[in-house]
């Protein structure tokens, strides 16, 4: 298991991500200069260096700055564990807005109805009730994917509208609704510092971020480490060899969607419930959290630890962003530099594709030499040992000899038709 | 009666951009590609083109429903363009559709507003509503359809149903459609027929990106703010 | 004889692999001419390469004594050479017509106009008396069907030199004598085939001559008529090949599984349906259910081992009804099932070697205590069982089931059945698509389970397998048993009779 362990923490899988988060910085640098080169130097300064000088003081500390992306993490970690997660098993919960919109109505109607509570423990009943309201959100999309094969991205962006527009109409029919400012009604209680605010002074950091990377690493020890992750992944990988093995593949669907909308409905409740005054906006618009989740996940890997990464070099580029406005460049700058990001990592299958052949080559000229199966597996001539124990065990290599053939058969087959 | 014809008016509004964009996934779903950067192409398409005809507004060069139809011209270009952008990563690089369709939504709207900003430094591009046609002539007195169809319309209307009825032919009466559907339903069977199926998914992704484009110009030109983002 | 195709010292490599290492076949016009090997010995990348689908690195193919280059289909079409594929390229959802036409179509006024084309494929169908709707859904119809249509693509190309690639696998035996009795009207009418097979029967009822391959190279090309096959078995494995077992006596124990008027009644959804199925099996016996592919083999053993749920009837194991019970008591209570798709059911491809080795077995106190899984435990346990079974791969116990050959595959799908606490083994075709190698080791491990005293249920398509290493045959057809044969007195001949439905008997379970 030692050898498994060390593969599994290399930087190899990442480089692809690596190289797409440099070309889109690239990308990034090079619209700024465009777009105002007089200023460029010190928006590019801005943008790499900002978030360590704090948003709307560049002489404020730097831990003050660190202390907000830490706050614009939150979000970004939740809704990114959300989609990764589901994605984890097979899944695309491209409802986490839905999902985020309802937690964050239950955590801000839970903080402020329920008064019979202390105010220093009413935080975690609103925060289980966000969860919960994701939970049972995404659990319709899961049970009807179970039961009734119906494509879960279909149902859970409808559920976004239905979520959207329900939580819109709630917020007036419970009383909620400030119409001055057409939003809803300031919340008072809030999440547990635990510290952080002596850590990070003068900055929106909250006890949320704690709590959130301590789930994304149960996330990460439920999936890998227990049999339960065992059998959700598998039937993300092959629904129909997990149950033929005799796992309940509708149970796993369901937990999976369950547990994909409780982090998202987190999210929600994380963010209204972390003292810095946020509130939902009465608009008919989803919350861009849930896509952003997309991005983080995708850029993360759909690994809860790669997750944690990505989701705090986002905070980074969005706290970067906010930093060069003041410089009258707009922010938008950054999610176009997040859809180069990803649009480069979607061609990351290339890279490794390029990679592979290279290492082909070199197998070949090797005679069949090993390369890192793991990565490029696909592509590899099976079996190298078989094949070296050829002359000892004929009929044995004769077959790895042969299925190599039809492996690179298939191969060029599925590459023609992409 | 008048109050029936109102809301269809309204309705025809909202319902030939969606009913246009909805051709654009079957052209690309249909060849076998997901297109999820629909959205992303409609941003983009509506952004050139207002962008187009509000310049062009402020000059006296072009005016009318010719400058619809070249701005609607460039929103189609534009749209191939952009989504040249899928084709090539989904279709050449094997890449994951449905990563590479996120990443172009993520991007189309950043996109639009940085460069609204930038050029025009606002956010949303004003247009005046000076593409409604009040009443068509002669066609409008028809009893019944004439309030439906050709009070308060638009010409982009009449340009969706177009797109509908040659769509509908493309796909099932031309040699084009036909290749294009098996491209779609079993490429092994394209290529063992001879028929490039690299060459009919362009084709399915490209003619996406053009309706697509087009149906976010259609959509942002006459919904009543008439501007590029909402 | 004139030669309208020779291929002369073909070499075509893929990284890693000489796929064609200096292969010449030369194909004489109206003649048969098979070509013979075991599975992936070459002979489809050679016939890729004469269609235009890869182009070797060395050596020519000429057409009629000029050489050609073959750079796609298109080219091969222009040259007359057309292809029956073994996985059929026919748009499921098209119409026989829209399918021959696709690539050729012809317009008028820029749209489809295929009336010409109707009459043209209407004339084809009653020439060869093929029986053939022109705007039938290729969905609707059978397998045997859309092999004509097949060839009908390529009469209507007008070619005069077809690829046959492995037809006969598909079709049921009067299927195949149709098959034949085309081929040979086709070249009666001056066209020239290769057929591409690895059954040495259909070679010596129809073949001229014959080519054989052997992992890449060429090794013969014999006169059919002057060669045995045995001498064509032994020349494409290279070695004798001796498939048979002295068996023995089995040592019968206690019936473990009793299946009782099991009837499934479900059209659609592409499910045989089941009829009254009765049958015991017992410890220590190989009961074998044989048939031609599609007779409700696959949707018996989806029953008994619950992937498929709506039947009627009781299953009884080991004295448990588990008629309702889920797939996961079926598996502990005394099922292994080594499914007919290893892919689909058998293996997670992107798990590693170790983690499929537990897939029926990581809920196990052994491996996993209060649900985290003991890593050191399953390691130990994967290390004993690919020692054991000798299952090699690049990178052991980590390697990724995926980048495994198709053999070690099977070993690795055999081993962990076997390992798993139970005393019921279904083995569904267990040696499809494997060579002579991997063949006489499954049959061996399935014999050594039978003489430790486990029950195993046999399901195989393969007359010699059927014959070979079963106690009993119990013969499906349409979805019924109707036969109920001892292997030792049962001749090829008349078990081909039972599984093509011209011979049944009722079969009944005595108590």
């Amino acid at each position: 298991m030692n050898n498994l362990k060390r593969k599994r923490f290399s930087l190899t899988p990442a480089l692809p991500s690596l190289i797409s988060i440099l070309i889109g910085l690239l990308a990034g640098i090079i619209v700024i200069v465009i777009a105002d080169s007089s200023k460029a130097l010190l928006a590019v300064r801005n943008l790499l260096l900002g978030p360590l000088y704090g948003i709307y003081n560049p002489n404020q500390s730097s831990l003050t700055g660190i202390g907000n992306m830490l706050f614009f993490m939150i979000p970004l970690l939740m809704t990114g564990l959300s989609v990764g997660f589901a994605f984890k098993t097979g899944l695309f919960n491209i409802g986490a807005s839905g999902q985020f919109m309802a937690g964050s109505y239950v955590a801000i109607l839970l903080a402020r109805k329920l008064t019979g509570i202390p105010n220093s423990w009413r935080w975690l009943v609103a925060l289980a009730g966000a969860a919960l309201a994701g939970m049972l959100l995404a659990s319709i999309a899961g049970i009807l994917k179970a039961f009734r094969n119906v494509n879960e991205v279909i149902t859970s962006i409808m559920l976004n509208y239905t979520s959207m527009y329900l939580v819109n109409h709630l917020i007036r029919a419970t009383g909620l609704y400030d119409p001055l400012k057409n939003r809803t009604l300031p919340v008072q209680t809030e999440i547990p510092k635990f510290g952080l605010d002596k850590l990070f002074p003068k900055s929106f950091v909250s006890g949320g971020i704690l709590i959130a990377i301590v789930i994304a690493i149960i996330c990460y020890v439920l999936l890998y480490k227990t049999t339960f992750g065992f059998e959700l992944r598998a039937v993300g990988l092959n629904r129909h060899a997990s149950r033929y093995a005799g796992i309940n593949e509708k149970r796993s669907i369901i937990m999976s969607m369950a547990l994909a909308g409780l982090f998202a409905g987190m999210a929600g409740g994380m963010i209204h419930l972390a003292g810095v005054g946020r509130a939902i906006q009465v608009r008919d618009v989803l919350p861009p959290e849930g896509f952003d989740g997309i991005a983080v996940a995708l850029l993360g890997l759909n690994h809860p630890l790669g997750i944690i990464f990505a989701s705090l070099f986002m905070a980074y580029l969005k706290v970067g962003g906010q930093t060069i406005q003041t410089l009258g460049f707009a922010p938008e700058i950054i999610n176009m530099m997040i859809g180069i990001i990803l649009y480069v990592s979607a061609m990351a299958v290339l890279i490794r594709k390029l990679l592979s052949i290279r290492a082909k080559k070199q197998s070949e000229t090797k005679a069949l030499g090993n390369s890192d199966g793991e990565l490029y597996a696909v592509h590899d001539p099976p079996d190298p040992g078989a094949t070296a124990a050829a002359e000892k065990l004929p009929p044995e290599s004769e077959d790895s000899t042969n299925m190599a053939i039809s492996a690179v058969q298939e191969e060029i087959e599925e590459d023609k038709h992409g | 009666m008048v109050r029936i014809a109102d809301v269809f008016q309204s309705v025809l509004t909202y319902a030939i951009p969606l009913m246009v964009v909805a051709l654009a996934g079957m052209f690309s779903e249909r060849s076998g590609v997901i297109n999820i950067s629909l959205e992303g192409t409609m941003i983009m398409g509506a952004f050139t083109g207002i962008l187009f005809i509000h310049t062009m507004q402020r000059t006296d060069l072009m005016s009318g429903h010719l400058l619809l139809l070249t701005g609607l011209l460039i929103s189609m270009v534009t749209g191939i363009l952009y989504s040249s952008l899928h084709a090539i990563a989904a279709i050449n690089m094997f890449a994951d559709q449905t990563i590479s369709g996120t990443a172009l939504n993520i991007f189309a709207p950043a996109f639009a507003v940085f460069v609204a900003r930038s050029i025009i430094g606002v956010q949303q591009i004003p247009l005046g509503n000076v593409f409604r046609i009040a009443k068509v002539p002669v066609l409008a007195e028809i009893p019944i359809l004439g309030p439906l169809f050709f009070e308060n319309a638009y010409l982009t209307t009449y340009i969706g149903i177009a797109i509908l009825i040659i769509s509908q032919i493309v796909l099932s009466k031309t040699r084009f459609g036909l290749r294009l559907k098996s491209a779609g339903e079993y490429p092994q069977a394209t290529d063992a027929a001879g028929v490039s199926v690299v060459k009919m998914r362009y084709a399915g992704v490209l003619i996406s990106g053009a309706l697509a484009g087009l149906g976010g110009l259609i959509l942002s030109c006459r919904s009543p703010p008439n501007s590029v983002l909402m | 004889m004139e030669n309208v195709i020779e291929m002369l010292h073909i070499t075509k490599r893929f990284p890693g692999v000489i796929a064609n290492d200096d292969v010449t076949l030369e194909l004489r016009k109206g003649e048969i001419h098979a070509l013979l090997g075991e599975n992936g010995a070459g002979k489809s990348t050679l016939m890729s390469v004469l269609f235009g689908l890869y182009e070797p690195e060395e050596g020519q193919i000429l057409v009629n004594g000029a050489e050609v280059k073959i750079k796609n289909p298109n080219d091969a079409n222009k040259y007359g050479i057309g292809m029956v594929h073994q996985h059929f390229k026919l748009v499921n959802n098209f119409t026989v017509l829209q399918n021959v036409v696709l690539g050729v179509e012809t317009t008028k006024r820029g749209l489809l106009s295929l009336e010409e084309a109707r009459n043209k494929v209407i004339e084809l169908s009653e020439r060869y008396k093929f029986n053939i709707d022109p705007d039938a859904l290729i969905a609707n119809i059978s397998v045997g069907m859309q092999q004509r249509v097949e060839i009908i693509k390529m009469l209507y190309r007008d070619n005069e030199i077809l690829i046959f690639d492995e037809p006969t696998a598909v079709l049921t035996p009067q299927e195949i004598e149709e098959l034949m009795a085309i081929m040979r009207q086709l070249i009666a009418e001056g066209k020239s085939i290769i057929f591409i097979t690895h059954k040495l029967k259909e070679i010596k009822m129809v073949a001229d001559r014959c080519t054989i391959l052997r992992k890449g190279k060429h090794v013969a090309t014999v006169d059919v008529a002057d060669t045995s096959v045995e001498e064509m078995s032994e020349l494409m494995v290279g070695r004798k090949v001796d498939l048979t077992f002295d068996l023995g006596k089995p040592k019968l124990g206690k019936t473990v599984l009793k299946v009782r008027n099991l009837t499934i009644r479900k059209e659609g959804h592409g499910h045989q349906t089941l009829d009254d199925i009765n049958f015991d099996l017992r410890e220590g016996e190989v009961l074998c259910i044989g048939g031609i592919e599609g007779n409700g083999q696959s949707e018996l053993v989806y029953a008994i081992t619950g992937l498929l749920r709506d039947y009627q009837g009781q299953i009884i194991l080991n004295d448990k009804d588990i008629t309702n019970s889920n797939i996961r008591f079926r598996n502990i209570n005394g099922i292994a099932h080594i499914p007919e798709d290893r892919h689909k059911y058998g293996l997670v491809l992107d798990y590693t070697l170790e983690q499929n080795l537990i897939m029926q077995s990581y809920f196990e106190p052994e491996f996993q205590r209060r649900g985290l899984i003991k890593f050191a435990q399953i390691a130990d346990y994967a290390d004993r069982l690919i020692e054991q079974y000798d299952i090699r791969s690049g990178q052991g116990r980590n390697t990724l089931a995926r980048s495994m050959s198709g053999g070690n595959q099977q070993k690795a799908i055999v081993a962990r059945e076997m390992e798993r606490r139970h005393n019921v083994l279904i083995a569904v075709q267990p040696t499809r698509g494997l060579d002579v190698g991997a063949i006489e080791y499954i049959h061996q491990q399935i014999l050594k389970h039978r003489a430790e005293g486990f029950a195993v249920l046999l399901v195989s398509l393969e007359l010699s397998e059927v014959l070979g290493i079963s106690d009993r045959i119990l013969v499906m057809y349409n979805g019924r048993l109707v036969g109920d044969l001892d292997p030792q007195n049962t001749t090829e001949q008349e078990l081909g009779l039972y599984m093509s439905g011209a011979k049944t008997e009722k079969v009944t379970v005595h108590e």
